[in-house]
């Protein structure tokens, strides 16, 4: 009986751990959510107001540019990340010496600070010294007189390729384990059978790297939802609002505008739109019961 | 044995608890209870006069006995630190710098020096109004705008001289002389700033234009006026820049973008903070002695109207050392240290980290021997801080700036003026009235 008690008090420890900086936080930004707090008038927490805050994002037009730039955002880089991943885990998933190495530099960029990330290519898009600005266009002229960060379209096109190209090698990674971890005889058989590499890749390859599919989708839908430092420095959530996605109206709401109690509701907007996403997606996982 | 092996496991885990527990809380004390000591925040970045102070400090301590103790913060981190020390009123810091739009926030942290100054007889007076302005709330001053800034005109004085331009007085001069740069040389005429974010920065050349104009932000009941006849001339006249004599790309640029690419011999004009011309003119800048400035240019018969900024130094509401801190900030005030530090940068007597040509104060501003080693430097930037204006000092600020900086920007890159400063009107006038300002 005491032994039983004795594995609980191992937890202790733990748990304390986890309660001063997860849950008390958690439930701390919740209560805030609940309550006005304007920073600028006072230090201390203001009246209780219910779901108010909640309410007042349905109405706040900025809210919804936001969402729907979120939206944008997160479809177009988690649609590019997992297709450029698959590639590049064909690519790479074969058995070879030189590809082993450069498997181990691909996932550079995913180490590298997003911020500094987000410096370097809005460097680089520079249309008076930028480097990718010139490149772009020596290859193709009818493109270098082009501003990638002042018309709506090609912003929002250079941010999702700079978080693409963040999360791409990590994603491909995981590709490229599961690929070359797939049983060799399923393919030797399609073979035989007089498969196309094209029917092989559509009817063995993907439907096999399904459940991985899921996963890399919750994850990179995770990551670009809360993805902030790329924005900030990349584009300012500009031209306009155009790219002011919802992580980054959040932070201006918090701590620009010191509005903490709309800030923290619209925080656990973000935070309930995530938890929406994952259990949809693992759902699909649990059903299929891809795990398998 | 195994009990005992029990006990021992117990034991280790209890203090193993007990240093997370004590690890987890804050000491409650904080802060400087000695009464010869107090602790200055400040932001990193390498200030040459944040430094120029920090090398005169020995100076004040052997004067007063008070020691001071600075703390170095990234300049993110400056408002993030104010507000948690002053929250918890635990008087970490006795002084601090800020920027002033973090003003209005911070406000409830800081200490009043009225009565400070009433009773040691320090007059505030000895700064300009504008940036004196930028300090006060409520009638009351919160602040020493020790570091303030003003905006000026920079030219390429080879260029102006080769193609016989004289330095822009108006509007329109200022686009001629643009043009005639583009006529002749591979340069744009001037490059502004126009990105979105970077805390409004879009917005101190475009009130430039306006407060010249006869113009405003806000009329006098607080309703949004910039989008009356005169604010919507003023507009479009600094937009049409992009037809003109600016370059494409500063749609995107943020004040930093933009003078690179002047410093870099891309443009030949830019306004912008004065405190950019030292870096003009420092070792191995390839416009060293070759940058000549102006007062902001005005409208046709009307007077230049210039925008500042300031960094003040503001005495903590926390302090537990409130005597010791007044004592450092009058010692930062004193027009001599101001002058001392520029005097030492102008005839490169300090070493290069201590650089500084800040001079705030009046006296200063017009002082004979500055202007004389500056080319007359501190007259034009004293005529542009008695011309000055500031953005409104209220607490709703950052919230209006956001929404005038996304149209700004959204007029930068294609859309109307007209309408677009109509809807950022309405909705700033929407939350001027949930914040209480109309009846």
């Amino acid at each position: 009986m005491k032994n039983r008690l004795f594995k609980y008090f191992l937890l202790i420890p733990a748990f304390i751990l986890l309660a001063l900086t997860t849950f008390y936080p958690l439930v701390r930004s919740f209560w805030i959510s609940l309550h006005e707090w304007d920073l600028k008038e006072t230090a201390e927490m203001g009246p209780f107001v219910g779901i108010n805050n909640y309410l007042s994002a349905f109405s706040d037009y900025q809210f919804w540019n936001t969402l729907k730039a979120t939206l944008i955002f997160t479809g177009s880089t988690v649609i590019a990340t997992i297709v450029l991943s698959i590639l590049v885990g064909l690519l790479l998933s074969k058995e070879k010496k030189h590809l082993s190495f450069i498997r181990a530099i691909l996932i550079i960029p995913f180490a590298v600070s997003p911020a500094l990330i987000g410096y370097s290519w809005r460097f680089m898009l520079n249309p008076d010294y930028g480097l990718f600005d010139q490149i772009i266009g020596f290859f193709i002229p009818a493109l270098s007189d082009v501003i990638w960060l002042s018309h709506e379209g090609t912003a929002m096109v250079a941010l999702v390729s700079v978080v693409v190209w963040i999360f791409m090698p990590f994603i491909s990674l995981m590709f490229i384990s599961a690929l070359m971890g797939m049983p060799k005889e399923v393919f030797e058989a399609a073979k035989v059978d007089g498969a196309s590499s094209f029917q092989t890749f559509f009817r063995i390859t993907l439907p096999m790297l399904q459940p991985i599919i899921l996963i890399a989708t919750i994850l990179t839908t995770m990551f670009t939802l809360k993805a902030f430092d790329p924005i900030v420095t990349l584009t300012q959530g500009g031209p306009g609002a155009s790219t002011s996605v919802l992580n980054f109206f959040i932070y201006k709401t918090g701590f620009q505008f010191f509005n903490l109690g709309y800030s923290a509701a619209l925080g656990y907007i973000l935070a309930g739109i995530t938890m929406v996403v994952v259990i949809v997606y693992m759902r699909r996982l649990v059903k299929g019961d891809q795990w398998n | 044995m195994i009990k005992r092996k029990n006990i021992s496991t117990m034991i280790s885990m209890l203090l193993i608890l007990s240093f997370l527990v004590t690890g987890c809380s804050s000491s409650s004390s904080g802060g400087n209870s000695d009464d010869n000591k107090i602790s200055v925040l400040l932001s990193a970045g390498e200030v040459g006069q944040f430094n120029a102070w920090q090398a005169r400090t020995e100076e004040f301590t052997k004067e007063t006995g008070i020691e001071v103790e600075y703390i170095i913060v990234p300049y993110e981190n400056l408002l993030e630190d104010i507000t948690t020390a002053g929250i918890s009123g635990s008087g970490a810091y006795d002084v601090v710098a800020y920027l002033d739009t973090m003003g209005p926030s911070i406000q409830q942290f800081l200490e009043p020096l009225n009565e400070y100054a009433e009773e040691g007889d320090f007059q505030f007076d000895r700064w300009p109004e504008a940036v004196l302005n930028l300090s006060t709330y409520d009638d009351k001053v919160y602040s020493l705008p020790v570091r303030s800034h003003v905006q000026m005109l920079f030219y390429r004085k080879d260029i102006f001289e080769e193609l016989n331009i004289e330095s822009p007085e108006t509007w329109e001069e200022l686009v001629s002389a643009g043009q005639k740069v583009q006529d002749n040389t591979d340069l744009s005429g001037i490059v502004p700033y126009y990105g979105a974010g970077n805390n409004g920065q879009n917005l101190y050349m475009w009130t430039s234009y306006l407060w010249s104009n006869g113009g405003d932000i806000f009329d006098e009941n607080m309703k949004p006026a910039f989008n009356n006849k005169n604010g919507v001339e003023a507009t479009e006249r600094y937009i049409s820049l992009l037809d003109t004599i600016a370059p494409a790309g500063s749609k995107t640029f943020g004040e930093q973008d933009a003078r690179t690419n002047f410093q870099n011999g891309k443009s030949a004009m830019w306004i912008g903070w004065w405190w950019a011309y030292s870096g003009f003119n420092s070792d191995g800048s390839a416009l060293a002695d070759n940058v000549g400035f102006a007062q902001v240019p005005k409208w046709d018969g009307k007077e230049s109207v210039s925008n500042v900024s300031s960094f003040p130094m503001a005495m903590t509401k926390g302090s537990k050392n409130k005597d010791a801190a007044w004592e450092y900030l009058k010692w930062l005030a004193e027009p001599e240290m101001e002058k001392d530090i520029v005097m030492d940068t102008l005839t490169n007597e300090s070493p290069a980290e201590q650089h500084s040509i800040v001079v705030t104060q009046k006296a200063n501003l017009q002082d004979e021997k500055l202007n004389e080693l500056s080319d007359n430097f501190y007259n034009v930037g004293h005529k542009n801080f008695q011309s000055a204006k500031t953005f409104p000092t209220i607490p709703e600020w950052p919230q209006v700036a956001d929404i005038l900086s996304t149209a700004m920007n959204e007029m930068a890159t294609g859309k109307e003026v007209k309408p677009t400063l109509d809807q950022a009107a309405q909705r700033i006038e929407e939350l001027m009235k949930e914040q209480g300002y109309y009846e």
